[in-house]
């Protein structure tokens, strides 16, 4: 195990924005949290998935004369699909399908059913979306998350990396990064999702900005690092790495984990946000160094 | 190198005790090994993410299928190779890997300059064998921590070895007890993985030996469904096909299902209404709550619920098809003669036989044997019809002539018939070539049966050899839905209290019979009791299981549900049980078999 040992949150006085935004996204989590309602787990039954692939292969392929002949699997496949595209929801009561009609109209009910609970949930009304990309939710999503995991997995990272950057930058830079990361992480993962309705939450985003940021702005500078293999002396300490070496642990594991995922399934993991969020904190450490290198010349000559 | 010097007088080749550069820590080198694992995995893994897609997909799909194994030894050789690429190229290069760099320790060959460069054999030596102990769960990474000079066995073989760049004094040499204890339990280790492989080995060779590797017979069910799907050249008869093979027990739901689905995707109404005239069966058969539901049954039952719709949807898409007529006629009764068509007609066919016509069944089945696919099921039920009109001697050379010509189900259907109608008849013979036929079946089955008439028929035979095991019945009664049939013939199939009671006892009350098997037994036996002295046998039973148990008071207000429909409280009964010596209260109308009127 190894953790980077990043002791900057410690202090309240020296990193009291990277305290704010940890407090507002556990208050906001624990305000909006409410018992859930699974229905997506009735609804998201083989028989339901099978018929709305079928209905959905309909609706991709409007000239096709009888229904193709596809295993189950492969109609699940589509019907996951199809309970995720808004596009195939909004013709869903215009369009007539082919097939059982008993089960199409049960099918219907019962969608209509799971799709009021979604509509229902902290995720779907805070969280960002295609067709869901109202102002404000730029800004909720952000503070939003999906349960305690996710949320006590972000903020133990984001007092780790922001307390750090905090000390060295002050808090309007912590702050600004949040916010323009999230916003980078939103607006690539809308240009990639297409016509997707499953929303983005989560401070994942904003947080691998100030990662990225952080890595990158003092590059050749080492952090110190605890190791831990066994209680036995030797086993466990501290090495000092520089910060280079987070980057590949950085990125590589979101690229990987955005092209290798099928597309057929969905993602839990908004790989295309992490992306988006940690591209802006590198340009943003680029474009600040540079800006300090240029003061740098200016002042020298 | 591996393997000692054969042409020198020493065994092991002679090796400075004191290592003549800085030995590594153990925790650098744990640490490079995390670095470079980290450092190559998202490399390899975003080279090979097109296949690692098809992998999870096709895993999705099947599983199990040659698709997704072919898939799966594509990602592990290329993800195999590239990393041993990869590594050996910081090798040759750098004379080190990522997480060494990090770790300012680099590779050079052993005993020699430490300028000298690595050559590139010796660096895919070492990042094959590396790469090989990711795949033995790094086990030969543990000798790091018992080598003296912290080499492991990959470092040795390509004649390598790590040398630290630091500039600390420490000694990092392992404690000689230290390098014992690893040595020990490397060895230890090693001798128990071999035995496990070993004993493992041994218990396939076991299952080999007894011949469950052995391939499933092919599925007679599966055979006629693609029949079905590829033989028929008639796209209007697929279904209909697909409905009268189901009937007759042929094909399962699963192909009566994909037929009604196809047909439904159609646009042509009769195709549509066949399509849905599927549907009705599939739905009519679930109703009955009976997966292993006989035609017999089926044409008596009447449409409720979603099979309604499906009735009135036939007939709104086509209201002349023939469809529309059965449905119309369903439960069927004589006004189902006149309809014309194989499915019909086989529907009259049951239904003759039902009511005793006799010269119309033998005009159907003559009619029918041609049809293809039915003519097994049509001589099963001609074996039923000779029974029913005492022409013994000739259902028993009808049973033998199916035992040689029929699929198994028919077999089994027809051994279970035979089997129950001649026990029913006498228990004088001991040996019935039907039960023992079935019993032969029972014995010899390779998964757990469905059909409880067939059980009820063994149990029938066993009850007239005078041994009544249930226990040999557990694997086949584990569902709740093969118990729930069973009981309810074993409820309906003796109205004699003596009878009843000492299956009762038998099933129920056995003490050496699993617990959850027998109360889901009792559970599911309470509604089907028939008497007052069905009550008081439950009663008694719920007395001898513990109190205070939760399982209790849940099988107590089942048994108290049963009475209220039936007009009497649990009270009734504890105190009628209780003061009057176990007679029935008054209000217990008995009929004269012992039944009470409801």
């Amino acid at each position: 195990m190894i953790y980077p040992w990043l002791m900057g949150f410690l202090s309240w006085h020296k990193a009291p924005m990277t305290w704010a935004l940890v407090l507002t996204n556990v208050f906001l989590f624990m305000m909006v949290q409410g018992p859930t309602k699974n229905s997506s787990s009735a609804f998201q039954s083989p028989e339901n998935l099978v018929l709305a692939g079928k209905m959905y292969d309909q609706f991709l392929n409007p000239n096709q004369d009888s229904l193709a002949l596809k295993s189950d699997s492969e109609w699940m496949l589509l019907g996951a699909q199809a309970v995720r595209d808004q596009e195939f929801q909004k013709a869903l009561g215009e369009k007539s399908f082919r097939g059982d009609q008993i089960q199409i109209e049960k099918w219907k009910k019962s969608f209509q059913f799971y799709k009021n609970d979604f509509e229902s949930r902290t995720t779907r009304l805070f969280g960002l979306s295609p067709d869901h990309g109202a102002s404000l939710n730029w800004i909720t999503y952000q503070f939003t998350h999906a349960g305690w995991f996710h949320l006590l997995g972000n903020m133990g990272f984001l007092l780790l990396f922001a307390g750090a950057l905090e000390v060295k930058l002050g808090g309007l830079v912590v702050a600004m990064l949040y916010l323009f990361s999230g916003w980078a992480a939103g607006s690539l993962f809308l240009t990639l999702s297409g016509s997707s309705m499953i929303p983005v939450v989560g401070a994942s985003g904003s947080l691998t900005g100030i990662m990225a940021f952080y890595a990158v702005y003092e590059i050749k500078r080492r952090v110190k690092f605890l190791y831990f293999l066994s209680p036995l002396e030797g086993y466990w300490g501290f090495v000092y790495l520089p910060k280079i070496a987070l980057v590949p642990l950085l990125f590589l594991p979101d690229l990987v984990g955005y092209f290798s995922s099928s597309d057929h399934f969905g993602q839990s993991i908004a790989y295309t946000a992490h992306i988006g969020g940690a591209a802006f904190g590198l340009t943003a450490a680029l474009v600040y160094k540079m800006a300090l290198l240029l003061s740098r010349s200016k002042a020298s000559s | 190198m591996i393997l000692p010097d054969s042409a020198s007088p020493n065994l092991t080749p002679l090796l400075p005790k004191k290592a003549s550069f800085r030995i590594p820590s153990v925790a650098d080198r744990l640490l490079a090994f995390v670095f470079d694992v980290a450092f190559f995995t998202p490399i390899v893994a975003l080279m090979l993410s097109g296949v690692s897609q098809r992998l999870e997909l096709s895993y999705f799909m099947q599983g199990n299928s040659n698709e997704f194994l072919v898939y799966l030894f594509v990602y592990i050789s290329f993800a195999f190779v590239q990393v041993v690429l990869l590594q050996s190229l910081f090798l040759v290069l750098f004379s080190s890997t990522p997480g060494k760099m990090i770790f300012k320790m680099k590779l050079q060959i052993r005993d020699t300059d430490s300028a000298a460069r690595i050559r590139f054999p010796q660096a895919l030596l070492r990042s094959f064998l590396w790469t090989l102990s990711l795949c033995l769960f790094f086990l030969p990474m543990i000798e790091i921590l018992s080598h003296r000079r912290r080499q492991t066995i990959y470092d040795r073989a390509s004649d390598l070895e790590v040398v630290s760049l630091k500039q600390d004094s420490l000694d990092h040499t392992p404690h000689w007890l230290e390098a014992q204890f690893v040595r020990q339990f490397l060895f230890v280790g090693a001798l128990l993985f071999s035995l496990f492989v070993v004993s493992q080995l041994g218990r396939v060779y076991q299952k080999v030996a007894a011949g469950e590797f052995k391939s499933a017979p092919s599925v007679e069910t599966d055979f006629l469904c693609d029949m079905v799907t590829q033989v028929t050249e008639k796209e209007e008869s697929r279904t209909e096909m697909a409905a009268m093979l189901y009937l007759v027990g042929e094909v399962d739901q699963d192909c009566l299902f994909m037929e009604s689905e196809f047909a439904l995707g159609q646009v042509q109404p009769r195709r549509i209404a066949q399509g849905y005239f599927g549907k009705f069966l599939l739905s009519l058969s679930q109703q009955g709550g009976d997966s292993s539901f006989e035609l017999e049954d089926l044409v008596q039952m009447k449409p409720t619920g979603e099979t309604l719709l499906y009735t009135s949807k036939i007939c709104e898409v086509s209201s002349e098809s023939p469809e529309c007529g059965l449905v119309k006629a369903w439960p069927m009764g004589k006004s189902s003669y006149d309809l014309i068509g194989p499915v019909p007609q086989l529907i009259q066919l049951q239904m003759s036989f039902l009511e005793g016509q006799w010269d119309r069944f033998e005009q159907l089945v003559l009619n029918l044997r041609e049809q293809q696919g039915v003519y097994q099921f049509v001589s099963y039920l001609n074996l039923q019809s000779l029974w029913a009109r005492e022409r013994y001697e000739r259902a028993r050379g009808a049973f033998e002539a199916l035992q040689i010509v029929s699929t198994e189900n028919i077999k089994q259907r027809a051994g279970r018939f035979l089997c129950l109608a001649e026990r029913g008849e006498s228990c004088q013979n001991q040996l019935i070539a039907s039960c023992q036929i079935l019993n032969q079946a029972f014995n010899q089955r390779s998964e757990a049966w469905t059909d409880p008439r067939a059980l009820w028929a063994l149990v029938q035979d066993e009850k007239c050899k005078g041994t009544q095991d249930y226990s040999r019945f557990s694997q086949d009664l584990r569902t709740q839905e093969t118990l729930r049939n069973f009981i309810r013939h074993f409820a309906a199939g003796d109205k004699s209290i003596d009878s009843r009671k000492k299956y009762f006892q038998g099933f129920f009350q056995d003490e050496t019979k699993n617990i959850f098997l027998r109360d889901m037994a009792f559970q599911e036996w309470i509604p089907m009791t028939q008497s007052w002295d069905d009550f008081k046998l439950a009663f008694d039973h719920l007395k001898m299981r513990p109190s205070q148990s939760a399982k209790t008071a849940r099988l107590q207000s089942v048994l108290a549900e049963q009475l209220r429909k039936s007009g009497y409280s649990f009270a009734d009964l504890e105190k009628s049980l209780n003061s009057e010596g176990a007679r029935a209260p008054a209000s217990a109308e008995q009929s004269p078999e012992g039944g009470y009127s409801r």
